[in-house]
């Protein structure tokens, strides 16, 4: 790993499949950008979210180590299913690790919360006659 | 067994597994110990996940000064909404087939020629419809 480095090779590999598995498992799109925010975080997090390809059906995490905050945006589609106080008890519980400077563990299992959440709830009572 | 053998057996193999099993179980922490540290001395590179294949290439090269958002620099409202930006660009966007959503334009066809806004979109906190569009949470720890 080289210096400066926020993830190793193997943090990144198992970011991106945990991503992946969001993914296919949600149908949502997730990002996740960590980095230093330009002013405000929020803003910040709302305009990198609007630069991706489909920002309705995406979430995404973005994590400022320099100011440790962590915003979550989720788009207009995502938002129909996905309340934004379980979106922030999934951040809540991100908190142990963080603080432990451990960001990788963090995400981990943030990405893995917020997939549960994002998953499409299925209505057993489609087909009434 | 002369003397020798005797010490290499019961010194030298418990040595062994005693230094072996130490570097097996620093070895982790050590290599955690060169990734920066969350806080003001925070100082790697910018990392982005997922994004390579969904990124628009309009915006390729350009996330630095979009997400700039105190500075003036702006980033296309039309793919971000309205969140108190500058946008200084005038040069004209491509709608994307595929970018439907929150944006706005959604019901143009595609290779419709959109001319980016060159006054200040907004001043001041983001306006009531792009709350109403997305939605999160912030955190801090």
């Amino acid at each position: 790993m080289s210096g400066g480095d926020a993830f190793s090779h193997f943090e990144r590999h198992e970011i991106d499949k945990a991503i992946r598995d969001a993914e296919r498992g949600s149908g949502r799109n997730f990002y996740v950008h960590v980095g230093q925010s330009a002013g405000d975080s929020r803003r910040t997090a709302l305009a990198l979210h609007g630069s991706v390809a489909e920002p309705a059906n995406s979430i995404l995490i973005h994590v400022d180590p320099t100011e440790r905050t962590l915003e979550i945006v989720t788009g207009s589609r995502v938002r129909e299913t996905v309340d934004d106080r379980h979106v922030a008890l999934a951040g809540l519980s991100m908190q142990t690790a963080f603080e432990a400077g451990d960001l990788t563990r963090g995400l981990l299992a943030l990405i893995q919360q917020l997939a549960q959440l994002a998953r499409p709830v299925r209505s057993l009572h489609t087909e009434t006659p | 067994m002369s003397a020798l053998e005797a010490l290499f057996i019961f010194v030298g193999i418990p040595l062994l597994l005693a230094v072996a099993i130490t570097v097996m179980v620093l070895a982790p922490s050590l290599a955690k110990s060169k990734s920066p540290r969350a806080g003001r001395d925070w100082h790697a590179e910018p990392e982005w996940f997922g994004a390579p294949r969904a990124v628009r290439a309009i915006q390729a090269g350009r996330n630095s000064r979009q997400i700039d958002t105190e500075s003036g620099d702006g980033y296309d409202p039309a793919s971000a909404g309205h969140h108190g930006n500058t946008v200084k660009d005038e040069q004209a966007l491509t709608v994307a087939r595929d970018d439907q959503g929150t944006r706005g334009n959604r019901d143009l066809p595609a290779g419709t020629n959109v001319p980016v806004r060159t006054e200040p979109v907004t001043a001041g906190p983001p306006d009531d419809s792009s709350r109403d569009q997305t939605g999160g949470a912030s955190v801090r720890w």
